[in-house]
Formats: C-alpha cells, sequence, structure tokens
C-alpha cells in the first residue's frame, strides 16, 4: 500500500485517534475523532494539543489538562503506554452551534512511537467518548426508570469506579514520583561517597572519622602520613591516640560534655591544636571537625593539617613584623609616621618627636599641614604633596618645615601612598628628615672649593711668575760669570776664577731646584686624565730613554709581568722614569747592577715594585724618603734635587695609592707603589 | 730690493738678557744685524712701522723676530697674535726665547701659529749654544718667505 493509503485508511479508523509530536503539536487525527471533538482537521493540524483543547474555563474543578499533561510526560520519559482514568474533559462547542463548553467524558491511552534512535518520535492519544454512559448514568432516562434502584445502584457503582480510578491515579503517581525522587537520592548519595573517597584517599590532610565513643572508624593516606599509623593500626583505637596525654582528659570531657548536652567547642569549627605522631614527637596542627547523627548514633569526622611550617611562617613574619616595628618606632634620625587618607596624621616614631617635637599623643589625629610654614599651607602645598603621592606613587619635597615650637628647619620628605592588593588608598607613609645641617656643610663645602679655587689660582700665578722671573737672575749670574772667565781670565788670579766657578755651579743647581719645583707643582695641578696603561710600555720608554745614564756600565734589566692598569699615562710615566733613573743611579758604583721590575698581588690589589742591588738606604730615614728637597745622600757623591720621589709620591696619591720603600745600607732597596686603578691579571 | 739682510728684531725688557744674548751674537758675528726692542708696544710699532718707526717700510721685515713673551705694556703672545693675523707679517718666522717652560705658554704660542719655543736655560754655555742653533737654523737652512709685493 502506498503512504497516501496509509493515511487514508488511518483517517478513516473507526476510532478516535490524535497523533502528537513530542513537543505535544496534532500532526495526525482520524475522522471519528474529528467528530467526536467538534472540530475540522484543518483547524487543528499544526497546533498545540492544549491550544485546541483548553479546559473548560467555567468549571474551576477542571484537572483535564493537568493530568492528560501528566501523563504525556510519563510517556515521553518512560517510552511505555499510559492509561489514564476516565477524565472529565469538556469541548469547545463551535460557534457555529452557540459557543461555548459541551461537557464530554473520556477514557484515554497514550502510546507511544519510538523512532529508530530509540527516542519517542510520535505519541498516539486514543480515547473512548463515554460521555453517553456517564450522562446515561446520571440523566435517569426512561428506559431505565423501571431498573431505576438497581440503576442507581449501578450508577453510583459506576460513580465509584469513576472516584477510585481517579484515587488510584492519583496514589500511582505520588508512588511514582517518590520511587523517582528516592532513586536519584541513591544515585547521588552513591556519587557523593565515590567522591567524598576520590578527595579523602587524595588528600594531602588527614581525615579521621570517629564513632561516637571516640574511636577511630576511619584514617586516609594523608592521616597515615601526618601520623605515622597505617589505617589498620589506627582504626578501632580511641582518638586520644593521636594527642599529647596532656589533652587526653579534656578531649574526653568535651566529647562527653557534646554527648550529653549537644554543647560544642570544638564540633563545627576549625580550631589549632597540638598533635601527636607515632614516634612520640608534637606538632601544631589545624583541626575542621563535623559530626553527625545516623539512626541516634553520633559520628564524627574530622579534617587535620600539619600547620608546622605555617607556624614557623607565622613566627618568622610576627618577629619580622616586631623588629620593624621597633626599628621604625626606634629610629631616632627620620621622622617616619602615617597619615590617613585625608593627611591626618595616625602613627608616631622617636625620630618624629625628635625632629618636629611634638608626642604621639599631641599629634595623632591632626592634619599634617601643621608641618608646613603659612605659605605652604596657603598654596595648598600639602594637599598638592598627598596628590601627586596619589598620582604617581611616591613624591619627594625639600624645604622649610615647622616645629612644635614655632623653629624652622630644612627637611626632605618622601610621601608614598599605600594600597592594598585591590589598590584601595589605605593612606600615606612620610619620611622627612633634617637636612638643615647637611645643607649647611654642603654650603660650607661649597665655600672652601671657591676659597680652594681661589688659593690655586693665586699658586698658579705664583708658579707661573717664578718660573718667569726667578730664572732670569740666575741666568745673569751665571753668564756674567762666564763671560768674567773667558773675556777677562788673564787678569783674574787663580783663585778668584776658582770663586767664580764656584758662583756658576750654584747658580746652576739653583736652576735646577727650580725646574724640578715646578716640575712638581705642575704635576700637583694637572688634571688626571685617566685611561688604560700597559706599565710595560712606559718601563721599556724610560729604560731607553735613560741610555745615557748606563753608558760603560754593566746593567742587568728584568722586567717581569706588569699588568695593565687605568691610569693617567703622562703622570705615571714621571713614577716609573724617577725610580727607574734612581735605580740606575745608586747602583752606579756596583761591579754589575741588577735591576728587577715587577709585580706582586697584596690583597686583592696589584703591586708594582722596582728593585734595585745598590748603595741603599738606612730605614730609619725613611719617612723623609718622598719629602721634597729631601736627600739621604750628599751631593757629591749622587747629584739631585730631592724632588723626584717627592714627584712620585704625589703622583701615587694623586691615584689615590700609596709608595714605600724596604731597603738596608749597601744592600740595594725595593720601591713599591699601588693605586686605584692597578688590578692584578685576572 | 732688501735694504738688510740679515736682521733680527729682539723683543726683549730683561737688560741682562739683551747683553748676555748680543754677547752670544757677537761670538758668531750676528750683533750688527739685531735690533732690539725693550717691550710689545716697541715691537708693534717697530713691526708695523707705526710710532717711532713710522719712517720704516713695512717691506723691509725683518728675517726672524726672537720674542720674550713676559714684556711691559703688550706681552709676547700678544705681540704674536698680532702678527700672525695680519698678511704682512704673518710669514716672518717668530722663535719665542723665554724663561717660561708652562704648558699653558707652550700651548697658547704654538696655537697662534709660533714657528719655534725655547726656553731659555740658565746655563750660559746651554744658551749660547742655543743661539747658534737659532741663527744657523733660521738664518742659514731655513728658506725664507718670498718678499711681499706692494699692496695694490
Amino acid at each position: 500500500m502506498k503512504a497516501s493509503d496509509f493515511q487514508a485508511l488511518f483517517e478513516s479508523a473507526p476510532g478516535l485517534y490524535l497523533v502528537l509530536t513530542p513537543a505535544l503539536t496534532i500532526v495526525a487525527v482520524s475522522d471519528a475523532y474529528l467528530k467526536a471533538t467538534m472540530t475540522k482537521r484543518e483547524e487543528i493540524l499544526g497546533r498545540g494539543l492544549f491550544e485546541v483543547f483548553p479546559d473548560n474555563p467555567d468549571d474551576p474543578a477542571a484537572t483535564g489538562v493537568r493530568n492528560l499533561r501528566a501523563s504525556l510526560d510519563r510517556v515521553l520519559t518512560h517510552r511505555a503506554p499510559d492509561t489514564m482514568a476516565v477524565q472529565k474533559y469538556d469541548i469547545r462547542r463551535p460557534e457555529s452551534e452557540g459557543g461555548g463548553f459541551e461537557e464530554r467524558y473520556w477514557s484515554p491511552v497514550n502510546s507511544p512511537v519510538l523512532g529508530a534512535d530509540g527516542k519517542v518520535a510520535y505519541i498516539i492519544h486514543r480515547v473512548e467518548d463515554v460521555t453517553a454512559f456517564v450522562h446515561l448514568k446520571q440523566s435517569g432516562s426512561e428506559q431505565y426508570r423501571i431498573t431505576e434502584e438497581l440503576r442507581s445502584r449501578a450508577a453510583e457503582m459506576e460513580a465509584e469506579v469513576f472516584r477510585r480510578a481517579q484515587q488510584i491515579q492519583e496514589v500511582n503517581n505520588q508512588l511514582r514520583t517518590e520511587l523517582e525522587a528516592r532513586k536519584l537520592a541513591e544515585e547521588a548519595l552513591r556519587d557523593s561517597e565515590e567522591r567524598f573517597r576520590a578527595v579523602a584517599e587524595t588528600a594531602t590532610d588527614a581525615i579521621v572519622a570517629a564513632d561516637k565513643s571516640g574511636h577511630i572508624t576511619y584514617c586516609n593516606p594523608g592521616a597515615e602520613r601526618i601520623f605515622g599509623y597505617a589505617a589498620r593500626d589506627a582504626i578501632g583505637r580511641p582518638l586520644t591516640l593521636l594527642m599529647p596525654q596532656r589533652f587526653h582528659d579534656a578531649h574526653r570531657q568535651g566529647l562527653a560534655r557534646f554527648l550529653t548536652t549537644g554543647e560544642a567547642r570544638v564540633v563545627g569549627r576549625t580550631v589549632e591544636l597540638v598533635g601527636q605522631r607515632k614516634d612520640g614527637t608534637e606538632f601544631p596542627l589545624e583541626l575542621s571537625l563535623a559530626s553527625w547523627k545516623v539512626g541516634g548514633d553520633t559520628f564524627f569526622a574530622g579534617i587535620l593539617r600539619d600547620i608546622t611550617e605555617r607556624k614557623r611562617a607565622e613566627e618568622l613574619l610576627r618577629a619580622s613584623e616586631e623588629r620593624f616595628h621597633l626599628m621604625v618606632t626606634h629610629v631616632e634620625d627620620y621622622a617616619i609616621f602615617m597619615l590617613d587618607v585625608e593627611g591626618n596624621v595616625a602613627t608616631w616614631n622617636a625620630g618624629a618627636e625628635r625632629i618636629k617635637g611634638y608626642r604621639a599623643d599631641e599629634i595623632i589625629g591632626r592634619h599634617f599641614s601643621c608641618f608646613y610654614v603659612s605659605y605652604d599651607v596657603q598654596a595648598g602645598k600639602p594637599e598638592q604633596l598627598l596628590q601627586e603621592a596619589v598620582r604617581r606613587g611616591r613624591c619627594e619635597d625639600e624645604g622649610w618645615r615647622v616645629r612644635k615650637d614655632g623653629s624652622q628647619f630644612w627637611a626632605n620628605t618622601v610621601i608614598t601612598a599605600l594600597r592594598d592588593q585591590h589598590r584601595t588608598l589605605l593612606g600615606f607613609t612620610k619620611v622627612t628628615r633634617d637636612i638643615t645641617e647637611r645643607t649647611r656643610l654642603e654650603q660650607e663645602i661649597q665655600q672652601h672649593s671657591v676659597a680652594l679655587e681661589a688659593a690655586n689660582k693665586e699658586l698658579d700665578a705664583f708658579s707661573y711668575s717664578v718660573a718667569h722671573d726667578l730664572r732670569a737672575p740666575l741666568r745673569a749670574i751665571d753668564g756674567f760669570s762666564r763671560i768674567l772667565l773667558e773675556d777677562h781670565a788673564p787678569t783674574l788670579a787663580p783663585e778668584a776664577q776658582h770663586y767664580l766657578n764656584v758662583v756658576r755651579k750654584n747658580s746652576q743647581r739653583m736652576g735646577l731646584l727650580i725646574d724640578d719645583l715646578l716640575a712638581f707643582s705642575r704635576l700637583s695641578r694637572q688634571l688626571l686624565n685617566k685611561q688604560p696603561v700597559r706599565p710595560a710600555d712606559l718601563v721599556r720608554q724610560c729604560v731607553d730613554e735613560l741610555r745615557a745614564e748606563q753608558q760603560g756600565r754593566r746593567v742587568e734589566i728584568a722586567i717581569g709581568d706588569l699588568p695593565a692598569c687605568q691610569a693617567d699615562p703622562a703622570l705615571l710615566k714621571h713614577v716609573w722614569m724617577n725610580l727607574m733613573s734612581n735605580a740606575l743611579k745608586y747602583t752606579r758604583k756596583q761591579e754589575m747592577a741588577v735591576i728587577e721590575v715587577g709585580s706582586r698581588e697584596q690583597s686583592g690589589a696589584c703591586v708594582y715594585f722596582v728593585k734595585d742591588n745598590g748603595v741603599g738606604f738606612d730605614m730609619q730615614y725613611a719617612d723623609k724618603l718622598f719629602g721634597v728637597f729631601q736627600r739621604l745622600h750628599r751631593p757629591e757623591d749622587y747629584e739631585g734635587t730631592g724632588v723626584g720621589l717627592a714627584i712620585v709620591q704625589r703622583v701615587i696619591h694623586r691615584h689615590g695609592g700609596r709608595v714605600w720603600a724596604e731597603a738596608a745600607v749597601n744592600q740595594g732597596a725595593t720601591f713599591y707603589f699601588t693605586f686605584e686603578g692597578a688590578t692584578p691579571n685576572a | 730690493m732688501r735694504e738688510k739682510t740679515l736682521e733680527i728684531l729682539l723683543v726683549e725688557d730683561n737688560p741682562d738678557d739683551v747683553e748676555l744674548t748680543l754677547h752670544a751674537f757677537q761670538k758668531h758675528n750676528l750683533a750688527n744685524h739685531v735690533h732690539v726692542v725693550r717691550d710689545g708696544a716697541e715691537a708693534l710699532d717697530f713691526l708695523f712701522c707705526t710710532g717711532a718707526y713710522k719712517d720704516r717700510r713695512i717691506e723691509n721685515s725683518p728675517s726672524l723676530v726672537l720674542l720674550d713673551l713676559k714684556l711691559p705694556k703688550v706681552d709676547g703672545l700678544e705681540v704674536l697674535r698680532r702678527m700672525k693675523e695680519d698678511p704682512r707679517t704673518q710669514m716672518i718666522p717668530v722663535v719665542v726665547l723665554t724663561s717660561s717652560r708652562e704648558d699653558r705658554d707652550i700651548m697658547e704660542s704654538y696655537q697662534l701659529g709660533v714657528n719655534s719655543y725655547i726656553v731659555k736655560p740658565v746655563n750660559f754655555e746651554q744658551f749660547t749654544e742655543a743661539v747658534r742653533q737659532i741663527k744657523l737654523y733660521w738664518l742659514l737652512m731655513n728658506e725664507p718667505p718670498p718678499i711681499p709685493r706692494e699692496p695694490k
């Protein structure tokens, strides 16, 4: 048969059929149904069931819609047919026949049509119209009058059947609902038990359950780990197993009190207690304890956390906070205090009291603008500083501040905005330093440097004039003595000639002294031009330039490792030049001069040295060695002006270093020097 | 044409130094060709033919100027600066002959274009030797600049 044939067959079937989608939309209907419900196919297809068949609004007791919906829901849920009790379900009368509702009674069966996926695809709603039967029973028609008694009894029975059917349906519904609820509850319980077990087994905290006698009924692995007992050893033993002896009585009393009076001191809250491990060691723990009753019996479960680390951290934090607090409180050099959001003083330390003159009880609560001079307050400076601190997090200021006694001081202040983790402004910290003294010292230093600069200029002018003017007369003395000796020798007695030579020798020596003195002064004034220097290069240049001194002598110069350094190369060369030329000069009388140049490490610095095997000197005069014009040898033995080592010392001092010597008479001398920027090879 | 071939202008205020210098030149037969001025102002008058020297012709410039730095009125560095600024005198070799060994004097002299800087030795033999070297180098070995033409 074709599909259209099936449709025709269905529509003309004698039964009353309605086909619904799971959404309760009418998709097919039999002619008999249309006739019984006084509807037309085209008017109801595609429309909702309850839109087409609402309850009779004039019947306040109407239950048709509610019951039918419940039945259809069951079909959808259980995918099984649902037979309904006889229902009063009134039908809307067409307007053409006067409108309103017509009383009807029905006996419905709802059956699911399952799709290929096993889900409900359609619901077939089949009804029997039992109105005539019910009416008959109620109307008392002629036909049945004779058997009225019988019929009335039958009618009573029918009505009774109808009522009973309704009641049974109600009970059934209730039972069904209850069953479903219980099933859900069981599932939920099973789920929650599994969840609890999973949580308990993996928790790092100890979870311990006990019965009302205080005996352990459950221990999780966390508890085994923390207390050191295997679960099988702990289960069945009293809870006192897990606590030190001195708490046993209190525990027992607390348990008894709770069981008899319900007074809970521990149950239902989190408390800190002392636990005891299997090995006897005690540790702080945090306990959250719950209790419940099953069938009149009380049970307990506790979550215990080992808080040793937390306690230690808390203690450290507390100690550090206390130290910090003590430090802030007792700091005297700085005023450290806090302001609330409005700028009122909230805390006060010793430094604040010392610097500003207020005691804590005099100032706390007052606005901090009282620390500012009147013109700053009028200009709104305190508020501006707070606003800047709010905007930038911090603001620094320098200026005059007022003490309690009205005196002023020059202050440096830093205001920092304090915020919590949500960036909410909590207030400010303010640190004030009295820098009046520092400012005064700075000004003093400034004055000193001006004076020093003036002195330097004077010295400069002095040296300049020495350079020009002191040498000219010497030149004249020497020059004219020479001319006398040369041009007038025949008329001069030999003694006179000798004296003239003495005059010349001395004027020349004075020329040398002036030259060296000027050189020394120049080295002191010259600006340092520090750069990387290789001392080995400088030493080789010096040896080269001192070649004349080595002429006709046996000289052995050994140059060792000389690490590079940071120095002014021109000035440093003077150092090497003077030391090398001294070494050559004072070994002059040795058959073989041996000079060693090298370096060694001393307390992380590089110390350079020049060692010779020359005449040496007596160490008791070592302190005179580096003075200007100081000499330890007679000029006829070793020439010189006594300025060379003074130059060495001046240059080394200018490099932030020091120079010293070790020597003994006729056993040679070693000169050492080191300075900032002289570092050993890495 | 040059009136005199070898002329040295000695700018020196110290009479003893003048005498010693001339003595040294005498030894080398140069004394007759040395003209001495005693301060910076006089040196400028001589070089630029002004004041007492207004009748002198500027083309007859000296072959060499020996210049002390510390001078009355106008100091040696100023004389040097004026000479090197003026095209008529800038080519005359200038040797600074001074007592000063100060860096700033040496530096400034060279910056102004000095041709040589010699520190007068205290020792007379060295001084005479210096004068002899100056003569040898600047007057004999050195090729002087060509004679400037008349300005148009």
